[in-house]
């Protein structure tokens, strides 16, 4: 068991403003959870159950208000100064909202370079060509370098995340719903390339979402979350064939099923 | 002395010697405008320049400085809203004298507040956008972050407010000439001559009234200048 990624009775709490005197949001509540090397964990749940805020808790930009985040044994709320720098580089995001994610002002090559350029990674030789290596593995010609993010279709953009958050070579991938934006094609052709990308370069996937089906076809093991804790964690196939918390069931059971359900259903209607 | 608040040249007085006719001294009305545009004009841009880094400045250091810092820079721009700009002025220059690069400074203190208010406003819409958040998860730090993404988003909208804004200020400058605490004789500026042609408005109105016409028309310049500045790069923005 070589767990690389372990959060331990994780709790964020969101204070009102003192003048609001508006009850405590409990988002995460007494969370457990690890990662092994080279995983893909699938965290699932509804709108506000907390997954995305556990997210950030993993990405150093959201501190608990409890417990403890360990990552590669260290805990990143310590890390200062060349650590933390280096935490970064071990730990990237891709966001669910592509376009959002793009400074409007960048090319495309000026984001995907921005954490080489952070890091003071290279020559501005071999950060170009790091760009386009970068481009050319998440499938986009070097010539989108160039180009500003509006241009950009909806999958094409999230290509440039996901190079972006790649270019620095990191361990880990949290990707906070990153094909719920798109359209079911593309959707497919960007967890072809997450799966390809994490067998070519070893990541461990934290891949968050509440789309059962995404989950299912790429994530090893599955989390399922709700009202800020984690209510059931097994191998995939195990959770979606025989879910044991009562949340869970009623999640699956939520997924509408293809015809055979629904054309009895329909001929009622119609008779 | 014989030219002496002789009216424009379209009036049966006048004469092509002096187009915009003299003042109440002889002096040519034309030439001292242009003279009075390059003194407002300077005095304007310097006191704008000087508002607008001071007020963007602290516009960015309290939409990213974290809720204290904020709180206190805010609370200085609500005190500098609620004290009457001209008194500020008045008291600044009475303190101060009445020299040019007062002048400027002056201006520049009455006029921040709006900008850092404004620009603080951006940057907390900026703040939230996601390119910040995977700007600090690569290593990103505030400074980077206000550098980078911050300032180049905000320079559009920018531009088009200190275009806008630009008539307001050479507007302030005028009457502080005009009210006889700005820029001291014998130098020029159009709110000076308006001053000096106040004692003349009924026989020789064109000495208050040539320089007034070039205030105005430079700023409906600067308004519509404005203006398509702002259609274009909300067009931009919008693509």
């Amino acid at each position: 068991m070589n767990a690389l990624v372990e959060l331990r009775n994780v709790s964020v709490t969101f204070r009102s403003p003192w003048f609001a005197p508006a009850p405590e949001v409990h988002a995460v509540n007494d969370v457990t959870l690890t990662l092994r090397r080279g995983e893909r964990l699938g965290l699932v749940g509804e709108s506000g159950s907390g997954k995305s805020t556990l997210g950030r808790t993993l990405l150093r930009l959201i501190q608990p208000t409890t417990g403890r985040v360990r990552v590669g044994g260290q805990d990143p709320f310590q890390l200062r100064g060349a650590d933390l720098l280096a935490f970064r580089r071990r730990v990237q995001v891709v966001f669910q909202d592509n376009a959002a994610s793009l400074d409007p002002r960048m090319t495309v090559g000026e984001a995907i370079r921005e954490g080489l350029d952070i890091h003071r990674i290279g020559t501005p030789a071999q950060r170009r060509a790091r760009v386009e290596e970068m481009l050319d593995r998440v499938g986009l010609d070097p010539a989108y370098a160039q180009r500003y993010p509006h241009t950009l279709s909806g999958g094409q953009r999230q290509r440039v995340n996901i190079a972006r958050a790649l270019a620095l070579d990191p361990q880990i991938l949290v990707a906070d719903e990153p094909v719920s934006a798109l359209d079911v094609s593309i959707q497919a052709q960007i967890l072809e390339l997450l799966d390809r990308l994490h067998a070519d370069l070893h990541l461990t996937l934290l891949f968050i979402s509440h789309d059962l089906a995404v989950i299912r076809e790429l994530c090893d093991r599955v989390a399922v979350m709700y009202q800020g804790r984690v209510v059931e964690t097994g191998p995939t196939e195990q959770v979606f064939a025989a879910p044991t918390d009562d949340y869970t069931q009623l999640l699956l059971a939520s997924v509408p099923e293809p015809a055979p359900l629904a054309a009895p259903l329909v001929r009622a209607a119609t008779a | 002395m014989l030219a002496r608040s002789q009216p424009p040249v379209w009036f049966e007085a006048g004469s092509w010697d002096h187009p915009l006719g003299t003042d109440n001294l002889g002096r040519d009305l034309a030439s001292r405008s242009l003279y009075g545009i390059r003194t407002s004009f300077g005095i304007a841009s310097l006191g704008l320049i000087f508002s607008a880094v001071l007020g963007i400045a602290l516009g960015v250091i309290a939409g990213l400085g974290g809720p204290w810092v904020d709180r206190a820079i805010m609370t200085v721009v609500d005190v500098f809203i609620t004290l009457p700009n001209l008194l500020l002025l008045l008291c600044g220059i009475a303190l101060l004298g009445s020299e040019i690069w007062v002048l400027i400074v002056m201006i520049g203190l009455v006029r921040w507040e709006a900008y850092a208010r404004l620009v603080r406003g951006q940057v907390l819409t900026i703040r939230e956008q996601g390119y910040v958040e995977a700007s600090r998860a690569l290593g990103g730090g505030m400074v980077r972050v206000a550098l980078r993404h911050v300032l180049p988003n905000l320079a559009s909208p920018l531009v088009v407010i200190l275009t806008l804004s630009f008539p307001g200020v050479l507007l302030m400058e005028a009457g502080l000439s005009f009210l006889g605490v700005g820029v001291q004789p014998p130098t020029a500026s159009l709110g000076r001559m308006i001053g000096d042609g106040r004692d003349y408005l009924v026989n020789a109105w064109w000495i208050a009234g040539m320089p007034s016409i070039v205030i105005v028309m430079i700023t409906l310049l600067f308004q519509l200048i404005g203006d398509s500045l702002r259609d274009r790069i909300d067009v931009r923005a919008d693509g």
